[in-house]
């Protein structure tokens, strides 16, 4: 006779001493039961997933968007070479209506420049300080009842902005450099957006603004292939950004959704042709005098991929930009207006 | 987690249950042989609820944190990023301004970086650096005068092996490079000054290409190769390569693809020029001998799967195997650990010289090691 669980005198039986088997009714039984409790949880886990991650409703409140600056009409493009950038900036904009045909009395003028580096401008890894200086006098000359000139730098801001020539240049002509502070920024989402989802954004400066210009010399980037007006965005995300270079080639095309500019000034004059985006030799650059301005951000730089010798399939966020709707791979479709000047 | 937490429920319910229904069961006798149930001890059930509990804590933890996350905290507290130098690190902790001549001053403050914030200062180029065993930037500017228009930027990267910082400085050697004197690998461009020396590999940009900035930071170069520790800066397989129309300062070392061959690692190079053509000699050392004929094998049939052809060598050419492939010639050939050779000739006759001088430079001592044979360059 086998011991019972509870024997007579009530004491509990000890482990080991009892007969294992189940039946296999008891063990379907059993096994069902945990399957179920296996998918009941899995259930629970996927209804409860969720990939934005955990926001505060004080969060969600907070989260800034930005309007979209381009102007009624199709794009144009227009590309004009020669050595002088105030001379090729002026007939590029001039093809495509002057600048009277983005800038308008009153308006409050946002230019977006590259001034990541403390670096020289013979080096080009930076906007031009004479492209900034002619653009903001433009800019002013048309009524723009404010310019500022605006970058969330990788070095120090005070630094690459003394250093590239950019402050001095623009405040010489009347335009106000904002360095950027922690509480300009605010957290963005891009609509169906899988990398800029509720980041940092240089928002502060443009509360008020209508118009929004790019400006970004034509270089090499050792991870993008390329940087240039699209990539130029960049510095207008805060946090630690260079996590994204991960997946650089799409967030650059997510930031092409995000950001609509007026128009895009793509310098071309001295290329960076290799060891970007920093460069640091002359022996980099080519002489490609070559400006390219643009209201199509994504023809701009299919143009400028041209200049740095590239094929655009070494450089994937163009075409990303491109299928996303964002402009056109096929520049010439928009018929750039061509000219040169000496 | 959940099905953890619900697992262990239902198993210690299920043995509860069972335990209930085994009061009220059929004694054990039961002709139908209901089998008895296991009861749980103490420990077994202080263990399982001390289980629940712990993961009941791990969750409520990540729903917390997950709550507060907020990409925006590094920049509303605004923690430095700027790292303390390290201490034990190959090379002393110095300033760099110490180095520098009285034409000039510093610029701000010194700069220093380490691997986890050096895409702070250079952004994407940082992994050229990080994928080579970098360990720490030291960066400062100085001016020349008032304004801010002549000026330098000095970057001394710590690379932490001789070899790591030749490697960086061959393969980002400038074009219009101007071999100086100051240390083994130096150059100077028209703004520029480069230099590897020891664990050190040392980049100068300047604002504007002028002879007095080159002067400087030629200066700050000769000081740095003086005061750095001079035991590391040999690299003795470069003297392995033939002197007989290697071109200056050609000297390479890739650290990862060589040739195109993805298992072609820490190769070396020197580029020769002959009769307007224009080839390497290569070494790497493969740590073994069996490595390195695994190596020699493996880079010959990646060869052959790439279109080449085997073809003879002359007599006294031992163990050497010759590729024809795309209208070049490629020789290849183990001596101990190493794996050396000739890449992409066009003359097989300059590949034989040239890969017959190097094996004559490579000599085996009884004990295995490696030595440079003196008097056969």
């Amino acid at each position: 006779m086998r011991p019972s669980t509870k024997d007579t005198s009530g004491e509990k039986a000890t482990s080991g001493d009892i007969d294992r088997t189940i039946s296999r009714r008891q063990f379907f039984i059993r096994s069902m039961k945990a399957a179920g409790a296996l998918a009941a949880t899995c259930a629970l886990g996927f209804g409860l997933y969720d990939e934005a991650g955990p926001q505060s409703a004080e969060q969600a409140e907070d989260e800034v968007s930005i309007p979209n600056f381009a102007l009624p009409g199709g794009h144009r493009l227009s590309i004009v070479t020669g050595s002088d950038r105030g001379k090729t900036l002026g007939r590029a904009l001039e093809a495509l209506g002057g600048i009277g045909a983005f800038v308008a009395p009153r308006d409050r003028v946002l230019i977006k420049v590259n001034a990541a580096f403390a670096s020289p401008p013979i080096l080009s890894a930076t906007t031009h300080p004479d492209l900034v200086a002619h653009l903001s006098r433009l800019c002013l000359k048309a009524g723009a009842a404010s310019v500022v000139i605006v970058d969330n730098p990788i070095n120090d801001a005070m630094s690459c902005f003394a250093l590239t020539g950019i402050g001095k240049a623009a405040e010489s002509e009347g335009a106000r450099v904002v360095i950027a502070s922690p509480r300009q920024f605010r957290p963005i989402s891009l609509a169906k957006g899988k990398l800029i989802r509720h980041w940092p954004f240089l928002y502060a400066p443009f509360e008020g603004v209508n118009k929004l210009i790019g400006v970004a010399p034509v270089k090499d980037h050792h991870r993008s292939g390329a940087s240039m007006t699209m990539k130029n965005w960049y510095g207008l995300l805060g946090g630690r950004r260079n996590i994204f270079h991960q997946d650089i080639h799409n967030l650059i095309m997510e930031l092409a959704m995000l950001v609509s500019p007026t128009f895009v000034v793509l310098d071309g004059t001295t290329t960076m042709m290799t060891n970007g985006p920093t460069g640091g030799a002359l022996e980099d650059l080519k002489e490609t005098n070559t400006m390219i301005v643009s209201t199509d951000q994504v023809a701009a730089d299919a143009v400028g991929a041209g200049l740095l010798e590239r094929p655009l399939s070494e450089i994937a966020y163009i075409s990303k930009a491109a299928a996303a709707g964002v402009g056109s791979l096929d520049y010439e479709a928009l018929r750039p207006v061509r000219d040169h000047v000496i | 987690m959940c099905t953890l937490i619900l697992g262990t429920l239902h198993t210690s319910m299920a043995e509860r249950n069972e335990l209930k229904i085994e009061t009220s069961s059929q004694p054990s006798s039961h002709p139908f042989g209901r089998p008895f149930r296991r009861v749980p001890s103490k420990l077994e059930s202080f263990i399982s609820l001390a289980i629940i509990i712990a993961l009941v804590f791990v969750g409520a933890a990540v729903l917390l944190k997950q709550s507060r996350f907020d990409p925006t905290w590094i920049i509303s507290t605004g923690k430095a990023t700027i790292m303390k130098p390290a201490s034990g690190n190959s090379g002393a902790s110095f300033e760099l301004k110490r180095f520098a001549p009285p034409t000039v001053s510093p610029l701000g403050p010194e700069e220093i970086f380490g691997p986890e914030n050096l895409s702070d200062k250079i952004d994407g180029r940082a992994e050229l650096y990080l994928a080579v065993g970098f360990v720490r930037l030291q960066a400062q500017r100085f001016g020349m005068g008032r304004d801010l228009k002549s000026w330098f930027e000095v970057f001394d990267y710590d690379m932490g092996t001789a070899l790591n910082a030749f490697s960086v400085y061959s393969v980002q050697r400038r074009s219009g490079a101007n071999p100086v004197k100051i240390a083994r690998f130096s150059y100077d461009t028209s703004n520029g000054f480069y230099m590897a020396h020891g664990v050190h590999y040392i980049e100068m940009v300047a604002s504007e290409p002028t002879p007095d900035l080159i002067q400087a930071m030629t200066a700050i170069g000769k000081n740095l190769a003086g005061s750095l520790p001079a035991s590391q800066a040999t690299i003795p397989e470069l003297d392995l390569f033939p002197k007989e129309n290697l071109q200056p300062g050609s000297y390479a070392f890739t650290v990862s693809d060589a040739f195109g061959f993805s298992g072609l690692d820490n190769v070396m190079t020197a580029r020769y020029v002959a009769n307007g053509h224009e080839f390497l000699a290569f070494l790497s050392n493969r740590k073994s001998q069996a490595l390195a004929e695994r190596m020699v094998r493996d880079y010959v049939d990646f060869l052959i799967q790439s279109g080449g052809t085997m073809i003879e060598v002359k007599d006294g050419l031992p163990g050497v195997k010759a590729v024809d492939i795309l209208g070049f010639f490629e020789l290849v050939f183990t001596l101990g650990p190493y794996i050396a050779g000739v890449h992409e000739v066009k003359n097989l006759k300059e590949a034989e010289v040239l890969a017959q001088t190097l094996r004559a430079n490579i000599l085996m001592t009884n004990d295995g090691s490696m030595v440079v044979k003196k008097g056969k360059r």
